[in-house]
């Protein structure tokens, strides 16, 4: 059964994604959840809070009152919390657990009742504590985009002045989350190795190095920035509502180098020129390309320059596999392939949304029908604060691509031993969780991550952005 | 219009006197905040202390992570497994199918099938309406050779009924009601401990009746976990198991008497008086004779231990001196009675940290109330609490007693026990004085409050 888990865990829920992304803004997010989101959360999924707090609490919510409905108590909570902080909160995040959104509570009601009883920014993002991490950040960076689009429309009013001076591109970074990129020296590592290529950060959504006075207001001046670099898949939403509002293109990728192949599409994505938006997917047209799940020779398309030639397999002895988070995931498959000449197959664990023109084989078989066409149509169809606005579901890009034809979903434990087994997979990058699952025979080269070994391995996450730390863990592929 | 939200930073209600004090629901239910202290146990810790054992919990994504995960912390991932409805089976009516199913096709995967399981449905679970007798009917028709114990991590509950912890507790002693009393009155069993009793006048009075005291933490198989209920007389010290005990024991036919945590001499005295009592009892002897050797036995034990705790009292103030004292109810039970005791000898307790002062502390409550009216009781999970150490930015050095009191003085020198570390009567009370003296000496690094399940293996650590 799909359902179960003999031994691994699940990756850290929407819940977690959405407090783990405005965790540094300075805003107030309430869970709405009896106990247990925030004990999780900051537990296995939050590395920040022994030393950094954040104004996080969850309502506690009680059977009498998830029952019979007593969103007062709700209400009177949150503004006596927000009250007792020693700060106004600059906005405050509403979210939940499976209860309230069981019982139908509305969300943007008592959003809009919080915020005209105390005069904070407040919205909604869209959750139930059914889905993944990737897809509550996503929602939560969006949620936020929208809620304060009056501050982007501003700054996006100055940024021709700007881009006419002629000074360094200047980059939003994108999906920054320390459930994908947990290393501390990730965010540093990363600003050093784009200023020597050139460019200038303008915002990073959502973590700051503490050279930024005021991470909020960084985010709230993306519009004016000349393109985004989207590093994880809870970048792309964002990514998407900046091209579509206010023309900032975006590449997607993690430069893993020095002088990343991902650079030259920052560049020419700023200049107007035409550029790959997700070079490691790059195809002839960049267009979403439907196809059947469940290739098991590792052959599988790629950009095409550096990649061995279309339809050239590899035996089973020889597949190399990354499984993670899926944008780091096919940027370290890119890198393999052009150091090896081999192919490599990526692995998406997550639910993930439509990242390869179609939905994934798990994502579509957690989805009501109804919902389905929606949700291809329009990646957040519950949200109103957009429609209110006028702006239709169309005017998002759908089109990018983050797996490459032929790569896999595979969602859950049963459907991973078996996908990576059909594959014949012998050599996989992916968390050191994973061995419980994987038969003899197979070489696990370790990725730890946040989102799903929680601290365990937390001495040993790996700093992508560093050159050493990167050609360590591909080492094995020169000897 | 618009509520006046200034000005921050003003009065704050997770900090009270204990004159201002009521027990029971000492602060308001508001919304909650979370401090990074995770050294006391939860559901998954406990479960895992009976043997051959497996917990199957049936939830959604965000709450099934933190259970997996405090198993994975502790080393067992092959000890529980899990069974992840959707969205759709959740609203869909499916929910009772899916977890029959789930638990059923989880225990045919396992490698080594258990004797026991501990299922944990979950919030949802009640909300919907879920037939729970049916699920588990059919569950333990599936498999008869398997003990099942009906448990729930269902904390919408937890305010307004029994807590998890309390019904999981009941479960883990009622699968020892079926075993049979051993006829020859040999032994005693402690059950509902996280931790083992440490060598105490509890130990030393059990021995010298000749009496072996049991615990599940000698437990090496499920069979002998069982054997646990061969004991005439069962016994809890913790508040969480009180409610299981009286029921469990009920249904066995067995004795049972509930120890809770007791500070001064004249508590201590009685307790262990009532618990002679029953061994008396038990073998046969007359209420009154009963009665009368065992006050005669209890206050021997008084006499040598008391004056030995006040010399011990003595010595830790000269140690600890005029250091400001923090502690909390995650390392001391009974946080308020023991903080009594400390002032009553001397020392300058400044704050007792606990979300609630149990009704079982009334006589204490009453007592510090008019002897000690300016001493400060906070709520560790109020929203102000949030930023409570960047506010009380604590300079000089004090003494934490407990991981809460520790993280939030954040202090070094701090005494790092949970649930009085086992420790019970006279004994208790000395070791946890002993801790003080060192720990005032001996600094230690605050963040290693944030593992997990404190006296377990850890996966995960921090320098010390």
């Amino acid at each position: 059964m799909r359902e179960t888990y003999r031994v691994l865990p699940v990756y850290a829920g929407d819940v977690s994604g959405i407090a783990g992304a405005l965790y540094e803004l300075g805003g107030m997010t309430v869970i709405h959840d009896p106990s247990g989101c925030n004990s999780t959360y900051n537990t296995h999924d939050e590395l920040r809070w022994y030393k950094e707090p954040s104004a996080i609490f969850i309502s506690g919510l009680n059977m009498r009152d998830a029952v019979l409905g007593n969103d007062k108590k709700f209400i009177d909570d949150t503004l006596e919390a927000a009250a007792s902080l020693p700060q106004k909160p600059a906005f405050i995040a509403l979210c939940n657990s499976p209860l309230p959104w069981l019982n139908g509570t509305d969300f943007h009601a008592l959003s809009r009742i919080i915020e005209n009883k105390s005069g904070i920014p407040t919205f909604y993002v869209s959750s139930n504590g059914c889905r993944d991490y990737a897809e509550g950040a996503g929602r939560a960076f969006l949620s936020l985009l929208e809620k304060f689009d009056g501050e982007l429309r501003e700054k996006a009013a100055g940024h021709q002045s700007v881009r006419a001076a002629g000074k360094n591109i200047t980059v939003n970074v994108i999906g920054m989350m320390p459930l994908d990129f947990a290393h501390p020296e990730s965010l540093r590592s990363l600003k050093e190795r784009m200023a020597k290529n050139g460019f200038a950060i303008q915002s990073v959504f959502a973590q700051t190095d503490g050279t930024s006075e005021d991470l909020l207001a960084d985010i709230l001046s993306s519009s004016a920035a000349d393109v985004s670099l989207v590093l994880s898949t809870s970048g792309i939403p964002a990514a998407q509502y900046l091209k579509a509002h206010y023309g900032v293109p975006f590449v997607v990728g993690v430069p893993l180098e020095e002088d990343d192949p991902v650079f030259e599409q920052l560049r020419r994505a700023a200049a107007g020129l035409n550029y790959e938006a997700c070079l490691y997917t790059a195809g002839k047209d960049n267009m979403p390309t439907i196809h059947s799940q469940g290739a098991s020779d590792c052959a599988h398309t790629a950009d095409n320059k550096n990649r061995p030639e279309n339809g050239q397999t590899d035996t089973a002895s020889q597949c190399i596999a990354v499984l993670s988070e899926p944008v780091l995931a096919g940027s370290l498959a890119s890198l393999l392939e052009r150091r090896t000449g081999r192919k490599v197959l990526v692995i998406n664990p997550l639910e993930g949304r439509v990242w390869n023109g179609h939905e994934t084989r798990a994502h579509s078989s957690r989805r009501l029908a109804s919902e389905k066409k929606a949700a291809l149509a329009d990646p957040l169809p519950e949200d109103r604060t957009r429609q209110a606005a006028g702006r239709s579901a169309g005017t998002f890009d759908d089109s990018i691509q983050i797996l490459r034809p032929g790569d896999l979903s595979l969602f859950g434990e049963e459907e991973m031993e078996g996908g990576i087994a059909a594959a014949g997979v012998r050599e996989i990058y992916c968390d050191p969780m994973y061995a419980e699952i994987f038969s003899e025979g197979i070489t696990l080269r370790p990725m730890p991550t946040l989102a799903l070994s929680g601290r365990v391995y937390r001495n040993t996450f790996i700093n992508y952005f560093d050159t050493a730390s990167v050609e360590a863990l591909i080492s094995h592929e020169h000897e | 219009m618009l509520i006046p939200l200034v000005p921050q930073g003003g009065e704050h209600d997770n900090v009270i006197k204990i004159k201002d004090a009521k027990a029971g629901k000492t602060f308001p239910w508001r919304l909650e905040y979370n401090c990074p202290v995770h050294e006391h146990w939860n559901i998954v810790h406990t479960g895992m202390l009976i043997p051959e054992c497996r917990q199957v919990y049936i939830c959604p994504d965000n709450c099934l992570r933190g259970v997996i995960m405090t198993a994975q912390e502790m080393g067992a991932l092959d000890r529980i497994s899990s069974v992840m409805p959707d969205e759709r089976e959740i609203s869909g009516g499916s929910l009772e199918a899916i977890t029959i199913e789930g638990v059923t096709d989880v225990l045919h995967k396992v490698k080594k099938r258990p004797r026991a399981v501990q299922l944990f449905p979950v919030c949802t679970h009640h909300l919907l309406g879920c037939d729970m007798r049916y699920i588990e009917d059919e569950i333990e028709k599936r498999f008869p050779d398997i003990d099942f114990m009906e448990c729930f991590m269902d904390p919408v509950c937890q305010k307004l009924t029994t807590t998890p912890e309390q019904r999981q507790r009941f479960q883990m002693m009622k699968v020892l009601a079926d075993h049979p009393q051993d006829e020859d009155l040999s032994s005693v069993t402690m059950l509902g401990e996280n931790l083992r009793v440490q060598e105490s006048d509890l130990t030393q009075l059990l021995a010298q009746e000749g009496l072996e005291l049991r615990q599940v933490q000698d437990c090496r198989t499920y069979d002998e976990y069982l054997s646990l209920g061969a004991s005439f007389l069962w016994l809890t010290r913790s508040p969480l198991s009180a409610y299981g005990l009286k029921k469990a024991a009920d249904l066995a036919g067995r004795r049972s008497l509930y120890m809770p945590a007791a500070i001064r001499a004249d508590e201590i005295e009685a307790q262990e008086k009532a618990l002679l009592e029953q061994v008396y009892l038990a073998r046969g002897m007359k209420e009154e004779e009963a009665a009368g050797r065992a006050a005669e036995r209890a206050a021997v034990v008084r006499e040598k231990e008391e004056e030995r705790t006040q010399e011990l009292c003595r010595e830790t103030l000269h140690a600890v001196g005029d250091l400001p004292v923090y502690l909390d109810y995650v390392g001391i039970p009974r946080p308020l009675g023991f903080a009594r005791f400390l002032l009553e000898h001397g020392f300058r307790v400044q704050r007792v940290i606990a979300d609630g002062i149990s009704p079982e502390e009334a006589e204490d409550l009453s007592f510090v109330q008019a002897h000690y009216p300016d001493l400060e009781v906070m709520s560790s999970q109020a929203p102000a609490s949030l930023y409570e150490r960047e506010r009380m930015n604590i300079r000089e050095k004090m003494l934490a007693i407990g991981p809460k009191a520790a993280y939030f003085t954040g202090s070094p020198y701090f005494v790092n026990v949970i649930e009085q570390d086992g420790a019970t009567g006279f004994l208790g009370v000395q070791h946890i004085l002993r801790l003080m003296q060192q720990a005032v000496l001996q600094p230690k690094n605050n963040e290693i409050v944030t593992g997990k399940g404190l006296g377990l293996p850890g996966v995960w650590e921090v320098s010390r």
